[in-house]
């Protein structure tokens, strides 16, 4: 504990000059992050040696930013009650792992969150035959949780507000709460509407299964880096800001490269590289962003991958498109 | 020889004070230590908090629970559900182990191999899995709501419980199916059944094992006295027998009521809300104050199970001294 506190110290002590963490990382020459153990198009091992999902993306567009190689990385699995502890005590160098931002974490456990990958809130699913549209045809329900966090809370605030009665059965684990869903227990389920998608794809017949339209609490899902190294935050700040500007502006994996020599668009210039210098303040070289989008994606590519379209989980961009079309996602002006 | 004896209970008595004392002093420092990291890293502490409203619903509270009340309220809550299927289950599992118990003792190879079947099956499956096996049969089997089984029209058996009639406000109210589910009289959810059953069944085979032993330990020369002063083969068992064997019975009986007490924590798997899943489970996650709320937890625990075994004292006592007097 001491040794903690020592170089949480020693780590506000120089967050003035050089980054300790980027140091640190340039010379092991990986990057090490902290992700979750298993949750499909979040953080999961992909079956081949490797890790997918959008958390495990980002950590490769940092990789990729600051090493010049998305495959330098060294992922460490951890548990909610684990990830924490390990991003304080310098165990990862940046915490990507499904973890929602608050003012209790950011303020209180010596972290900074840097951003939001994914606007997250809770949700319901319930069963096709019950020819239900609406959280509000669902009074008299009985509603199957996981315990933890503040589903229970923000569940019965919901129902409360909206007077309605429910009864809630809340479990220790979450395979127990699927299994008590699928078997009749309750009328509905309710987590993170991401995680419901993600336990839909998995089940034997998930066109049987519907998510409600409802979403009754904000989870924004994004990294956290250690409290004090400003230049590092900033690095993971902007780097999820480069991805969500290449999209803004049309700059992808498949064009790229042919952008690169082609364009005459002046911000996409400025943010490839070819014209200024806004690198240098982030300690990186003027190819960092056009590494980013070589090797992983702009936000777009990472999400279809991982979450849309071309994944299992088929979820729609929702809250989590483009500011312009309609979403919640916007990135600060690279310029 | 007296002196040096003196001088050994003297030696005695200075090391365990010393032990006492290093046992004392650790637990002073770890405890310091404790709440200096907590005040360091800015965590709240004490027991304000049981104070606070508690926002969330428990599906079966024997206490009205409900949007105004506390988590001292949810405490409640949770240790009497804790104490309603330990109640259940160690009695469930006295009569079935009894009948256990005296299956094996008796000659009959029928009743004799079933019994032993039971005790060895039972005993040595993981009991987690037994509860998670009764649980999910017992929602599988039984059907919807809308398809519930009843029983004249008064009792219904569906997957989300027994409901029955009952009395609210002086007045018998019967279960009506409205919407999602059956609203009035009162329920005995899965849940409970479930947790009952396990531990019931699980303890069972424990205490079949000990009356069949203690039935065992009495002397062949007494069940033969008792025949030859022409009891029947039932009133020796019942009047001299039995009595004889409760000396060698109630000590490791103690043990089993204890295990199933403590084991009845296993409830936060299936979603019965008891002590561990309510306070230990929804309060720490939402207070975030683990230390105060394992602390009472454990005391809890702690208590109980020290009342259990000094009623059972108690009662082993009051055999004891009824015996004498025979």
């Amino acid at each position: 504990m001491k040794i903690c506190m020592v170089s949480l110290f020693l780590v506000a002590g120089f967050a003035h000059g050089a980054s300790l963490t980027l140091d640190k990382v340039r010379k092991r020459g990986q990057l090490i992050c902290g992700v979750a153990e298993g949750l499909p198009g979040f953080g999961q091992p992909d079956g081949k040696g490797g890790w997918s999902g959008i958390d495990i993306d980002l950590c490769r567009a940092v990789a990729a930013a600051t090493l010049g190689d998305a495959k330098k990385i060294k992922f460490v699995p951890l548990n909610a009650k684990e990830r924490f502890t390990a991003l304080q005590s310098g165990a990862v160098d940046i915490l990507s792992r499904n973890t929602t931002w608050t003012l209790q974490r950011d303020a209180s456990l010596s972290l900074d969150f840097t951003g939001v990958t994914y606007y997250d809130g809770q949700g319901f699913m319930v069963k096709k035959k019950l020819k239900i549209k609406s959280v509000k045809q669902l009074n008299g329900a009985t509603i199957c949780v996981n315990t933890g966090t503040t589903t229970e809370l923000n569940l019965a605030d919901y129902f409360r507000a909206n007077n309605l009665k429910f009864k809630m059965i809340a479990y220790e684990k979450n395979d127990e709460v699927v299994g008590a869903y699928l078997a009749g227990r309750c009328d509905a389920f309710s987590t993170d509407q991401s995680g419901l998608y993600a336990y839909k794809s998995a089940f034997k017949d998930p066109e049987e299964h519907v998510i409600l339209p409802e979403i009754i609490s904000k989870e924004p899902l994004g990294p956290a880096v250690r409290h004090g190294d400003n230049t590092w935050g900033d690095i993971v700040r902007w780097t999820l800001y480069a991805m969500l500007e290449a999209e803004e502006f049309g700059v992808n994996s498949g064009n790229v490269n042919s952008l690169k020599t082609s364009t005459t668009n002046p911000s996409v210039k400025r943010l490839l590289g070819l014209e200024g210098d806004l690198h240098k303040g982030l300690e990186l070289d003027k190819d960092w962003v056009f590494r980013i989008i070589a090797q992983v994606g702009n936000y777009e590519d990472v999400f279809e991958n991982n979450l849309g379209s071309k994944s299992p989980l088929k979820i729609a961009r929702g809250q989590n498109a483009l500011w312009s079309k309609g979403g919640l996602q916007y990135a600060m002006p690279i310029r | 020889m007296k002196r040096p004896r003196k001088v050994h209970i003297k030696q005695s008595i200075l090391w365990q004070l010393v032990f006492v004392g290093m046992v004392i002093a650790a637990a002073s420092y770890g405890l310091h230590n404790a709440l200096v990291n907590l005040e360091a890293r800015g965590i709240s502490r004490g027991f304000e908090f049981l104070k606070v409203t508690a926002g969330f619903e428990v599906v079966q509270a024997l206490i009205s629970f409900g949007e105004g009340s506390t988590y001292l309220r949810a405490f409640l809550v949770g240790l009497l559900n804790t104490v309603y299927v330990s109640v259940l289950a160690i009695v469930g599992s006295l009569i079935l182990g009894f009948l256990v118990g005296f299956a094996r003792f008796f000659a009959h190879p029928l009743s004799r191999g079933l019994a032993k079947m039971w005790i060895g099956g039972i005993r040595n499956i993981p009991l987690l899995l037994q509860i998670f096996f009764i649980y999910f049969a017992v929602l599988q089997s039984l059907p919807e709501p809308r398809d519930s089984l009843q029983f004249g029209n008064l009792i219904f058996l569906n997957n989300r419980g027994v409901f029955f009639p009952w009395i609210v406000n002086g007045e018998w109210v019967r279960p009506v199916l409205e919407g999602f589910d059956f609203v009035g009289g009162n329920v005995v959810i899965p849940e409970l059944i479930a947790l009952a059953l396990g531990l019931t069944c699980y303890t069972s085979a424990f205490v079949g094992e000990l009356v069949y032993a203690s039935l065992k330990s009495v002397d062949k020369g007494l069940w033969e006295a008792s025949r030859s002063l022409g009891l029947s083969h039932f009133q020796a068992l019942r009047l001299v027998i039995l009595p004889e064997s409760l000396k060698v019975l109630i000590p490791p009986l103690t043990n089993q009521f204890l295990n199933v007490f403590k084991n009845s924590s296993l409830a936060a798997a299936i979603g019965y809300p008891d002590l561990v899943a309510v306070f230990a489970g929804t309060v720490l996650n939402q207070t975030g104050q683990a230390m105060e709320v394992i602390s009472i937890t454990m005391m809890v625990y702690l208590l109980i199970s020290l009342l259990i075994s000094i009623a059972m004292n108690y009662f082993n006592s009051r055999l004891a001294r009824v015996r004498r007097h025979v």
